[in-house]
């Protein structure tokens, strides 16, 4: 009834912000296998493709058709999060950036990745990361926070 | 040094053997038991990850990120599992499941589970659910008021949060939510811009900073669209017994720590007080007068306040039409009189009332300054004896359920 911390919640494009943590998390594991010469599994790549895919307001099958406007504010700036607290963080003073990293995540998901290189491999399991992170990075407390007297 | 697998892969194995401790105890309730097992699995997955990880580690931040989620999913989950075991407690008014979780049935569905326990904080229900675990819910009161059986209303907000998720509630109201924390700020501009440094109304919906401000804002609109839901949901099932529990609970209305995920508990209060004659429900006498105003608010909590006024005809239409749907009735009057001519006898009401109905007439009871006027040794323990009475009132529907005349 009454929580004593504030609850972060994603869009409703989106998963739970736990959910898509650890599917973020899982995309970054199979990927850094693939960095590593291994298999990558394809199918949290795709799951992780097809929910950023609803986030830029577009279908999976279009996804490589090129650029579509986020959804929304809150998948905006959670992808923001994702590239400002990643391990290679970006200042993102843009939101075409957060844009076209977002569409480059879902265009590669959608292909074999066999056929992607490691360095290829190793940004989208950066990106991937700075999801898993973001999901879970709770937002400021009041966001027009200056107490009125 | 330990490696952070290794430490890892300890504090899970430790959760495991915590949970088939507490899963082998007495007492537990059925629900609890599978909300046990299913944790269980969840870290059964997690043990699996971090014993491959032993065997092909992949690069430090990838394992550094994984661990971090398994080490906030040990913070979520713990207290869940501590809710479990306090679930076992005499204290707790194990009566009333067998009506609640009836009813449960019926407003969310055939595959819902109910567990009510107790929580060492007073703010009731600090777990509104079983993390990402589906279709459990927690009913916990306060340790201090466990077994005070006339808050068994509130347990009609917590059977909102699921339908809330399930009906997809969150995506029909997604839109005209967004649009109202864009028409709040732009209703607000002159305070806006200061505190976002833009100049141009357009900026709210292209200057990075602008953005963040409103999915936070949005994101904190929809937790209190979903609260408010929950209430509106707790009053359609319980009737003014939900608003007497609410006060019991949250009057004066704790002004000073207030979260953004909740509109203010005098807002709340005041919606149900608008809300209630929608459902028929005539709110108690001076309800509403019995929550404070909040001294000091910052703009977020204004605009949120508004963007939920604004959208509180599409939360009541939301109940309405979710109650019809299932079929669900709000407590009726004869019901309530029969369990009140019962209750002021003394005795445990029959299987002609609910027990939101029983509830009702107990709240009613209570408030009454003449209740057992001449019968002193009553009058002396008025609220202990009104308290059996609900849950004898709550075992009287669970024989009639069992020999199949429930009403």
């Amino acid at each position: 009834m009454q929580q004593t911390q504030d609850k972060i919640a994603l869009p409703p494009g989106l998963l739970d912000p736990t959910e898509l943590a650890l599917l973020a998390s899982h995309v970054a594991i199979t990927l850094d296998a693939g960095v590593r010469g291994r298999t990558v599994n394809p199918a949290p790549v795709r799951a992780l493709g097809a929910i950023l895919a609803k986030g830029l307001g577009q279908s999976i099958e279009g996804s490589a058709a090129g650029q579509a406007k986020l959804a929304d504010p809150e998948t905006t700036a959670l992808l923001t999060r994702a590239l400002a607290t990643g391990t290679k963080s970006v200042a993102v003073s843009e939101i075409g950036e957060v844009q076209a990293a977002a569409q480059a995540f879902v265009n590669a998901s959608s292909r074999d990745l066999s056929t992607l290189d490691q360095e290829t491999l190793a940004a989208l399991r950066d990106f991937a990361l700075g999801v898993s992170l973001a999901a879970r990075t709770p937002q400021s407390i009041s966001p027009l926070g200056v107490p009125r007297l | 040094m330990k490696s952070l697998v290794d430490s890892t892969l300890e504090k899970v194995d430790h959760v495991i053997d915590r949970i088939h401790s507490v899963r082998r105890s007495s007492l537990l309730q059925p629900d609890a038991a599978d909300a046990l097992t299913a944790i269980a699995e969840k870290f059964q997955l997690r043990r699996k990850e971090l014993e491959d990880f032993i065997k092909d580690p992949p690069a430090s931040a990838v394992i550094a990120n994984h661990c971090d989620i398994i080490l906030s999913e040990l913070f979520r989950y713990l207290p869940h599992i501590g809710f479990l075991h306090r679930a076992r407690h005499p204290s707790n008014p194990f009566e009333v499941h067998g009506p609640l979780r009836r009813l449960a049935t019926e407003a969310i569905g055939d595959d819902v589970r109910l567990i009510i326990s107790s929580e060492w904080e007073f703010s009731p229900y600090t777990h509104s659910s079983m993390g990402d675990i589906p279709n459990f819910v927690l009913l916990g009161l306060p340790a201090s008021e466990a077994e005070n059986a006339l808050l068994a209303p509130i347990a009609g907000h917590e059977f909102g949060h699921p339908i809330w998720k399930r009906e997809g509630m969150d995506k029909t109201l997604s839109q005209q939510i967004e649009r109202a924390v864009l028409d709040q700020l732009r209703a607000r501009w002159s305070e806006v811009k200061k505190e976002l440094g833009i100049e141009k109304e357009e900026e709210l919906t292209t200057n990075p900073r602008a953005i963040s401000v409103r999915a936070a804002l949005t994101t904190y609109a929809r937790a209190q669209c979903e609260e408010v839901f929950c209430d509106l949901l707790g009053l359609f099932l319980f009737g003014e017994s939900y608003c007497h529990a609410f006060a019991h609970l949250l009057a004066p209305g704790l002004v000073a720590h207030q979260s953004l995920s909740y509109p203010t508990d005098r807002q709340r209060a005041e919606i149900l007080e608008k809300a209630a004659s929608r459902f028929g429900v005539t709110a108690p006498t001076g309800f509403f007068a019995l929550f404070q105003v909040q001294p000091s608010r910052d703009l977020s909590s204004e605009i949120l306040a508004s963007v939920v006024a604004d959208l509180l005809e599409e939360l009541v239409g939301a109940v309405e039409s979710y109650s019809k749907t299932r079929n669900l009735q709000p407590p009726l009057e004869a019901g309530r009189v029969a369990a009140r001519v019962a209750l002021e006898a003394a005795a445990p009401a029959s299987n002609d009332s609910t027990l939101p109905e029983v509830l009702c007439a107990a709240w009613d009871l209570r408030t009454r300054e003449d209740l057992w006027k001449s019968t002193p040794y009553l009058r002396e323990v008025r609220e202990r004896i009104l308290n059996d009475l609900v849950l004898k009132s709550a075992q009287v529907l669970d024989y009639w359920h069992l020999v199949g005349a429930s009403p």
